[in-house]
């Protein structure tokens, strides 16, 4: 009588195959033991002098949240793992040995995928164990860490799974191992960075109105499709919900996919390239076309000239070389570079086909101009604007609407329709720009910092759809009509939401302001209300700022606020201890006054005595440029209301230029330092004979 | 029982095995010959549940064999290259088998390992071809199954392993009614022990017999008859192959004995004789006929 076959036995028999990959493991996760008392100690030492508990909790949470050390291990071990018990797929021997076994194929999934997640989760188990004893000997063991490092366990599980189930996708749909190890990694990389990448490339590369900016808003929707992506997003710190859901969602799907062509997969696939023939034309096209697209680009960009014919030819060379990649592969014989000659002639065809719709903007996407109704309002950002956007910490900025739109849209409308060469927008490189301005060669472009009428910048626009979507555009404009925008937009308290972060951030998180005027730096001991004092009262003089007078004035000096945590929309990541830089203007009398009369002793640069000035006249050709020093402090003294200070920042400098240089030595509570002023031509001569 | 009934494998554009069909009943020993290329590994692979067949049907005691784990633990199937797993030593290689085949006798193992000194505790990997070939047939033998397939298991072994190989398996049949299906290229081993022969050809079954059936029907006749004679005992006998060296006839007949007597003695021959033929001399007689000749081969 036969006796039926027990699954704990079978599982346990099994697990002795994993002694290799389960030994590898352990001795990885005793190294993190290790690594992080070592991490440990030497925070506890570098912050000794951070008395604060809570200080120091937030010191030592960082070694103990879900490192990306601790990602990348699980998943490579869940490839490892994935091959330790389905590796003899690829092996013939194996195959007819395991494949004679009296046991159902369902059952050797199910004791591989149970073996493997017991052996994985043990050594985590112990990782999270050493974390706690540690930190419970340093005494501090808490509650939230113990949260974080349950945390831990379930991410590490969690990726743990998702890179197992992928791999044994993929050795079930391939024949050899070095082919599913490529195979994985094709699945990893391509649609979060071949696809996610190519579009904007092409886009940047054709589309003369494409904007590079905000990428990461689509991210996680390629990112979805990669479970080391869907892994590393978890750390992601703003979207780990989604990517929760994702490689939830992952390990689901994938593992049913999985299972189903384990359960179908012919024995005699072992020693194949892939298993299932009949998908080997799509994963051709889908490899071949993007990379060919890729050789394209790249072969056109290597020729610095940004001509068509390198890309056909690059496009050429690229689906050539794929398609003979594949097919080696495919077949194990580089004798198939030449096979299926209807599909390489096809994916010739489709990657032209793609090419075209962007050389020839088959979708009209430069053409397009937002209706006025149609648009919410827009977000809109000036080369000749400061960026302020890396430490932009306020709430997500949503645009100007009402009139300033359509200030916006004449810009844009111009910029793309007209046949006045005059107000033409030109474009840094005109490949292929024919629909867009015409009689691009007539207009002459002046890069000459002085001459401002023909000097051309890059507005970027987000069109804030009302049916909810967002359109990024990129335009060249000429200055001057952006300085009239610019002029509006000050006005507007949408535009400066959006601009100052202290317009709507919450200003309790403020853990810091200092002033600054370069040479000397002081921090603004205020308590909380007078923070909220101080803030409003530099608000309402940052209402009243004009364009005009960022243009025409050099600020007096600057202070800075450090935010202890915040979210930057512009870059979708939380920001902590991060400096934001305000100027103060010399109208912001109630500002510097307020500083004042909180103990700091604001100083304008004029305020400091200069000791020598050192004129050097450039006009001439440099060898020929000659240097006059002045050290009588009566001459001194009289031209020194010329002077203009350039190191405090601001854009006013842009619009500044000159033939001479002037150095002063000044006198400051901090020493002697030389500092670098403008002044105007007429008075540089006058100083050179002095 | 095991039936075979009309089945076909592919493997790319390459026809394996066609339209295959055979019975094996239980308690024969069954041995499966064939051309190389024949298609015998693949119909053993199929047999025993590791291949699917692309069309028929295959079934062991009434049922598929395939992906069924009550039919396969019938069955312990020893390829021709038999896998082990590395680093393991004979006596882990029983723990394994014994999860898959819970009747699996290991005292009586032990004795076999001892009687045929091999090491229990020796690493597998140390062994000889032969030496695995040995183990296997042991396991096959002690895990208890019904079925026992081997892949050209005996090719392996010395004249000494083999005989005494052949005495177990022949105690298990009486036994417990082993049932084994043997492929070889060992003609003259499979004669000794088959008592049923299986010939494939090009992925198809040229015969199915009993043994001492075939031998029976398929006689070679030695005679001297004048070469009138020659086209009417054509017409009177089924002549698999006929030649003529001056008066000496040998001709090969499918016919019993006595039959095949009397129509040559009708012609008065000065001399006749009647030899069954060996099952190599059947092999290459039934192969000759489709084609498969060594004339073919070399010229």
């Amino acid at each position: 009588m036969t006796l039926k076959i027990s699954f704990s036995k079978v599982c346990r028999e099994n697990m002795k195959r994993y002694l290799a990959v389960g030994s590898c493991l352990m001795f990885v996760c005793l190294m993190q033991i290790l690594a992080f008392v070592i991490e440990i100690q030497n925070r506890l030492i570098d912050y000794q002098s951070i008395t604060s508990r809570v200080e120091m909790l937030e010191m030592l949470q960082y070694a103990i949240e879900p490192s990306e050390i601790e990602i990348g291990a699980a998943l490579v071990f869940g490839v490892a793992f994935a091959y330790a018990g389905f590796g003899f797929l690829h092996s013939k021997i194996q195959s007819d040995f395991y494949g004679a076994l009296p046991v159902k194929r369902r059952t050797v999934y199910q004791m591989n995928g149970f073996s493997s997640l017991l052996i994985f989760f043990v050594p985590v188990l112990v990782l999270a164990l050493g974390k706690g004893i540690v930190l419970g000997v340093v005494g501090y063991l808490t509650r939230s860490f113990v949260m974080l490092i349950l945390k831990g366990i379930v991410y590490q599980m969690l990726v743990f799974l998702a890179s197992w189930v992928t791999a044994v996708l993929v050795i079930a749909l391939t024949g050899q191992w070095y082919v599913g190890l490529l195979a994985y990694g094709v699945v990893a990389v391509y649609m979060p960075l071949v696809i996610r990448n190519l579009i904007p490339t092409y886009s940047g590369k054709f589309f003369h109105t494409f904007s590079y900016a905000y990428e990461w808003e689509n991210a996680f929707a390629y990112n979805c499709f990669s479970p080391v992506s869907l892994s590393f997003g978890l750390l992601s710190g703003t979207e780990t919900g989604k990517y929760l859901v994702g490689i939830i969602l992952w390990i689901g799907i994938v593992g049913i996919i999985s299972y189903l062509l384990f359960q179908r997969r012919p024995a005699e696939a072992a020693g194949r390239a892939m298993t299932f023939e009949k998908f080997n034309p799509v994963i051709r096209f889908l490899i071949v076309i993007p990379m060919a697209l890729y050789a394209g680009w790249f072969l056109s960009e290597t020729s610095m000239q940004n001509s068509m014919i390198w890309h056909v030819i690059g496009i050429m060379i690229g689906v050539f070389l794929f398609h003979g990649l594949i097919e080696t592969i495919f077949q194990s014989s580089i004798r198939a570079v030449f096979a299926h000659k209807k599909q390489l002639a096809a994916t010739f065809l489709f990657s032209f086909g793609i090419t075209a719709v962007f050389y020839f903007d088959l979708i009209g996407y430069d053409k397009w101009i937002p209706a006025k109704e149609s648009v919410k309002s827009i977000e809109v950002t000036l080369d000749n604007m400061e960026n302020r956007q890396d430490c932009f910490w306020g709430e997500k900025p949503d645009g100007v609407s009402d009139e300033s739109v359509e200030t916006i849209l004449a810009l844009v409308r111009d910029a793309v329709v007209t046949e006045d060469t005059e107000n033409a927008v030109v474009y840094s490189n005109a490949v292929g720009a024919g629909a867009l301005a015409r009689d691009v060669s007539t207009v002459e472009v002046d890069y000459d910092e002085n001459d401002e009428e023909h000097m051309i910048i890059t507005m970027e626009t987000a069109y804030h759809m009302k049916n909810g979507q967002v359109k990024r555009r990129k335009y060249q404009i000429d200055e001057n009509k952006s300085m009239e925008l610019l002029n509006q937009l000050y006005a507007d308290e949408d535009f400066k939401d959006d601009y100052f972060s202290l317009y709507t951030a919450d200003i309790s998180k403020i853990s810091r302001i200092e002033w600054d005027n370069i040479v000397e730096y002081e921090t603004v001991k205020l308590s909380s209300q007078e923070k909220e004092e101080f803030i409003e009262i530099y608000r309402k003089e940052l209402d009243a700022l004009s364009y005009t007078e960022i243009r025409n004035s050099i600020p007096h000096s600057e202070f800075y606020v450090t935010c202890s945590e915040g979210f930057n929309p512009y870059w979708n990541e939380n920001v902590g201890n991060m400096k934001d830089r305000y100027y103060i203007y010399p109208s912001f009398e109630k500002t510097i006054a307020y500083l004042e009369e909180h103990g700091v002793g604001v100083k304008a640069i004029s305020d400091y005595e200069i000791r020598e000035v050192r004129v050097t006249d450039y006009s001439k050709d440099y060898e020929e440029s000659k240097t006059n020093v002045i050290e009588d402090p009566d001459i001194i003294a009289r031209y020194k209301d010329q002077f203009v200070y350039t190191e405090i920042g601001g854009i006013c400098m842009n619009s500044l230029s000159s033939n001479y240089s002037l150095e002063a030595t000044c006198q400051t509570p901090v020493g002697d330092k030389t500092l670098y002023f403008w002044v105007d031509d007429a008075t540089a001569e006058k100083m050179m004979l002095e | 029982m095991i039936e075979i009934k009309g089945i076909s494998k592919r493997f790319g554009t390459v026809e394996a095995s066609n339209n295959v069909t055979l019975d094996i009943q239980d308690g024969q020993i069954f041995g499966l010959l064939g051309t190389n290329g024949a298609g015998k590994s693949t119909l053993l692979r199929m047999m025993s549940g590791v291949l699917k067949p692309d069309g028929g049907e295959l079934l062991v005691d009434g049922q598929d064999v395939f992906d069924n784990p009550d039919v396969k633990s019938n069955i312990f199937y020893i390829s021709d290259d038999q896998f082990y797993f590395p680093n393991v030593t004979v006596l882990d290689m029983m723990a394994f088998y014994k999860v898959y085949y819970p009747d699996f006798d290991e005292k009586r193992f032990r004795k076999f390992l001892l009687r045929f000194d091999l090491d229990s505790k020796r690493k597998v990997r140390t062994f000889s071809k032969g030496m695995k070939k040995q183990l296997s047939i042991l396991m096959g033998i002690c895990a208890g199954t019904k079925y026992l397939i081997c892949d050209e298991t005996f090719d392996g072994l010395d004249p000494v392993m083999r005989q005494g190989i052949k005495s177990l398996l022949v105690k298990e049949i009486d036994e417990r009614g082993l049932t084994p299906i043997i492929a070889s290229h060992n003609l003259r081993e499979l004669e000794d022990i088959c008592d049923h022969i299986g010939l494939l050809h090009k992925g198809g079954v040229l015969l199915s017999r009993e043994l001492e059936d075939l031998k029976s029907n398929l006689l070679k006749v030695q005679c001297v008859l004048p070469e009138e004679a020659d086209e009417r005992i054509r017409f009177l006998l089924e002549v698999a192959k006929f030649e003529r060296r001056g008066k000496l006839v040998t001709m090969i007949v499918r016919a019993d004995a006595d039959s095949v007597m009397s129509v040559v003695n009708s012609f008065d021959p000065v001399y006749c004789e009647a030899i069954p033929l060996s099952l190599e001399e059947i092999f290459i007689c039934e192969t000759e006929v489709v084609g498969y000749d060594i004339k073919n081969l070399i010229f």
